[in-house]
């Protein structure tokens, strides 16, 4: 039920168009999935048969040497190593921030908290543009180019995240925090046993976010992380692309083992995505 | 006289322990706003201020220029025609990307079984990583041997240079986002219909409005405001184009896709002329708040 209404259904010019809709989206759902799956087939190919001028769909013979000769040949366990730890600790950190900040906003409410909250919330502006040379003249300021802190703290707070979480507090009943408190509950326990378990999906919205978006960014990294033993999979693809000379089906490996993260990681979340985008309207 | 005693004691207990709160409403605070300020605050205050400067990076701030930075700018042809690349991405990203998860979301909004099939067969291409997926299109474009050309001498067309070609080579940078791409925003318009109510389709088809005379009248003024939000957004990201040109061209072929944050960029990393790229990237911060406020306005006084 929506703009075509179940009755027109019935005539024959509602089952052509209902038909026609089908079709299009079976298409359209097909062409999506090629690129992937042509990215997919073509790890199992040689490097000849992906620069052949007439390309085949199938490979000849399914080997795995693409696999064997990318992870022999770059160091990309040390980039996915990187690739995570990147991860968990700026999601850690910026949880742990965002989560103090937003309680504070929420349910102690102090007295500079209208203005700091508006402080906060300007930073919303700033683009990454405007921040990422004056960031990497600051960290080398500091001595910190090159070591991985320098990029954890860049991160290590997101106010976007402190506006959701302070809004999914703000609906958690102070009833819950006064009775943790008669029974003797400090602030901690009361963030641990009472916020958190309840603000599960907002939880999952942000910490999804805060992953894409680390595991995507490669502009900071670029500027902050110059050794190559610090490298994300992201670089790792930037810095072969940009060198040339890689073997195509190398780069079809690199490439595909970069996809499979995201799209695990989105297919666990995609429900709570569909919530958070709906409440917040904005995607990460 | 005790009374008053013992209301005092009153205050005075309610009052430290209305401090001892404050106290740790602030302490909660602090992790925070010091990163705040620290890295977001002082960042952007310190590029703002070097803007006026020759930056010397052992000697900070350096020799102090005046707007001489600003000047060179606007003066510069290159980065002026950086501009225009910049919105003519933006046209092409209007022509050829935007409309796409509209319409897709409406025909997935009508699909009376499967609707979650779709949804997320729409969806997960879209999750693939924005640098991967570039990459691959790249290899899609090369002229020697790219699927391309390939498609393009079965249907029996001549072969094209694709990103090496200027007049093509904004078409081949918007391609992928009218194929696929789409999903992303999809979700978002989705999750937007479903709160167009009902029943105001059922009373329009009642009173004999047309399918697309009820999409005109009432879909789209009922999902405005997610349009409006994500055309800004795409205002914002043509404004701020840069990874994908990176990857993509290099700017090429003969600058004609060179943005302006790829030549901020390039400033930074080929030329060490930090002030420089600072000054081009204030220039487009100021361009994106500019555009962002005169279009809330524009927006607000129509509604």
């Amino acid at each position: 039920m929506a703009v075509i209404q179940n009755v027109e259904l019935k005539n024959p010019k509602g089952k052509l168009f209902l038909t026609l809709i089908y079709i299009i989206l079976l298409i359209g759902a097909v062409v999506q999935f090629l690129p992937l799956v042509w990215l997919f087939v073509g790890t199992f190919k040689t490097n000849n048969e992906l620069v052949s001028a007439i390309p085949k769909f199938l490979p000849e013979k399914w080997s795995l040497d693409a696999y064997i000769e990318a992870f022999a040949k770059y160091d990309i366990w040390e980039n996915i190593y990187n690739t995570v730890f990147m991860c968990v600790s700026i999601i850690v950190v910026q949880t742990v921030t965002s989560t103090l900040a937003a309680f504070s906003f929420s349910k102690l409410k102090p007295r500079c908290g209208g203005f700091v909250y508006m402080l906060m919330l300007g930073t919303q502006m700033f683009s990454t543009t405007a921040l990422l040379f004056p960031t990497y003249i600051m960290m080398t300021k500091m001595g910190l180019i090159g070591s991985k802190a320098s990029w954890i703290l860049t991160s290590s707070a997101w106010a976007y995240a402190i506006v959701l979480y302070k809004n999914f507090f703000d609906n958690i009943p102070k009833d819950l925090m006064e009775a943790a408190q008669i029974d003797g509950a400090g602030t901690f326990r009361q963030i641990l046993h009472i916020i958190i378990p309840l603000s599960k999906p907002i939880y999952a919205v942000c910490i999804l976010n805060t992953f894409m978006a680390v595991y995507n960014d490669f502009l900071f990294p670029l500027m902050l992380l110059p050794n190559e033993k610090d490298w994300t999979l992201m670089i790792r693809i930037f810095a072969l692309d940009n060198a040339g000379g890689v073997k195509q089906n190398v780069m079809y490996v690199l490439l595909f083992v970069t996809c499979i993260p995201s799209i695990v990681f989105y297919l666990m979340a995609q429900r709570n995505i569909q919530e958070g985008v709906s409440t917040s309207g904005i995607k990460g | 006289m005790k009374h008053s005693i013992e209301r005092n004691n009153k205050i005075k207990a309610t009052g430290s322990h209305a401090f001892r709160k404050e106290m740790i409403a602030v302490l909660l605070l602090l992790p925070a706003l010091v990163s705040i300020l620290l890295f977001k605050y002082f960042p952007m205050l310190l590029g703002f201020f070097e803007t006026f400067f020759q930056m010397n990076i052992i000697r900070l701030p350096g020799k102090f220029i005046g707007f001489d930075n600003y000047i060179r700018a606007l003066t510069d042809s290159q980065f002026l025609g950086a501009f225009f690349h910049n919105v003519k991405a933006f046209c092409y990203s209007l022509i050829m990307n935007f409309w796409v998860p509209i319409l897709l979301a409406m025909l997935i909004d009508e699909v009376r079984g499967g609707k979650t099939a779709f949804r997320l067969a729409y969806f997960i291409p879209a999750c693939a990583p924005m640098i991967a997926m570039t990459v691959l299109w790249k290899y899609f474009w090369q002229p020697d041997y790219g699927l391309a050309n390939y498609l393009m001498t079965t249907i029996g067309i001549s072969e094209q240079m694709w990103l090496n070609d200027p007049r093509l080579v904004y078409f081949c940078i918007h391609f992928p986002g009218l194929v696929i791409g789409g999903g992303m925003n999809m979700v978002i318009y989705l999750a937007a219909l479903q709160d167009v109510p009902r029943e105001l389709y059922e009373a329009a088809f009642v009173d004999g409005v047309g399918v697309f005379n009820r999409i005109r009248y009432i879909t789209l003024p009922c999902i405005k405001s997610t349009i409006v939000l994500l055309l800004s957004l795409s205002l914002i990201n043509a404004f701020n184009l840069m990874e994908n040109i990176m990857v993509l061209t290099g700017g090429g072929p003969a600058n004609s896709t060179q943005t302006m944050l790829l030549y901020a960029y390039q400033q930074a990393t080929n030329s060490m002329d930090y002030s420089y790229a600072m000054t081009m990237a204030t220039i487009i911060f100021a361009i994106t708040m500019t555009l962002t406020v005169v279009f809330n306005r524009i927006t607000r006084e129509k509604e």
